[in-house]
């Protein structure tokens, strides 16, 4: 059995002693699409277009919904350069989806790798374009 | 600046811990190909190709070199489908997750991850690579 750990990345985190916040202007009501290639371990391959709606607080915490179904959230945002990494589970529970983002204007666009712990295990990778919707 | 919503990345651990996850004997050796990322960080946006080495063991350690540079690495694999959580650029606080295809002595594969700064930078990437042994 093998048992990912993901000490590096955490320490990749915490070791940073930098912090970020969005910008008023960053923070709100985001809506659009994410497009999903999915391998399975059999082979398979899946093609998804799901509805995304995502909500940046001005506390900075995330609430992200595809497809209807809200899942956990968490991002970290630059400020200065309108980047996003955000870490999400899908479901099921035990999953988990990076998606490396960026603002641009009043959209964000950006890709996403991920895994689904099944069964069956499958892998997916993704194609999210968003667009501000309120305020 | 406030700090963000902490990153508990060892979700991760948690999660994969009940999933067993194994190479297969022919999955399980040598390599090589490029990475081809895009990093970006607002309008500055770089792109890079690097040479890739990825050594798969029999126990399904992973040995990952990337432009000559040997990096942390580690490695899930069932089927035609795999996970591959590696720090492109060990010089930095970077981390990328990718998801990786086997097909006929290949692997595909499609990365994102971040590049902590300050600045905080996105990266999107590209792997191919072919079984170059045993």
């Amino acid at each position: 059995m093998k048992i990912l750990y993901t000490g590096l990345s955490a320490a990749a985190l915490l070791t940073s002693q930098t912090v970020w916040a969005a910008t008023p202007e960053q923070v709100g009501d985001y809506a659009g699409t994410i497009k999903t290639k999915i391998l399975s371990e059999t082979g398979i391959k899946t093609s998804t277009k799901s509805e995304v709606l995502f909500s940046l607080a001005a506390d900075d915490s995330t609430t992200l919904t595809i497809a209807g179904t809200l899942v956990d959230s968490g991002a970290v945002v630059d400020e200065d350069d309108n980047e996003i990494f955000l870490q999400y589970i899908p479901t099921p529970a035990g999953s988990i989806g990076f998606a490396a983002l960026h603002f641009k204007k009043t959209t964000i666009k950006g890709s996403v790798t991920g895994y689904i712990v099944g069964p069956p295990f499958e892998v997916f990778s993704s194609k999210l374009s968003l667009k501000k919707v309120n305020p | 600046m406030m700090i963000k919503k902490s990153f508990s990345l060892a979700v991760i651990i948690l999660s994969l811990a009940g999933v067993s996850l194994a190479a297969t004997p022919d999955q399980v050796g040598d390599y090589a190909g490029t990475i081809k990322s895009k990093i970006s960080a607002g309008a500055t946006k770089t792109n890079v190709k690097s040479e890739f080495l990825l050594s798969i063991a029999a126990n399904d350690q992973t040995t990952v070199t990337i432009g000559g540079v040997l990096t942390d690495s580690l490695g899930g694999f069932k089927g035609a489908a795999g996970l591959l959580l590696f720090e492109p650029d060990p010089t930095t606080n970077t981390i990328t997750l990718a998801t990786l295809e086997f097909k006929k002595g290949r692997i595909k594969g499609t990365a994102a991850g971040l590049q902590v700064g300050p600045p905080l930078k996105t990266i999107e990437s590209k792997i191919s690579l072919k079984k170059i042994a045993p």
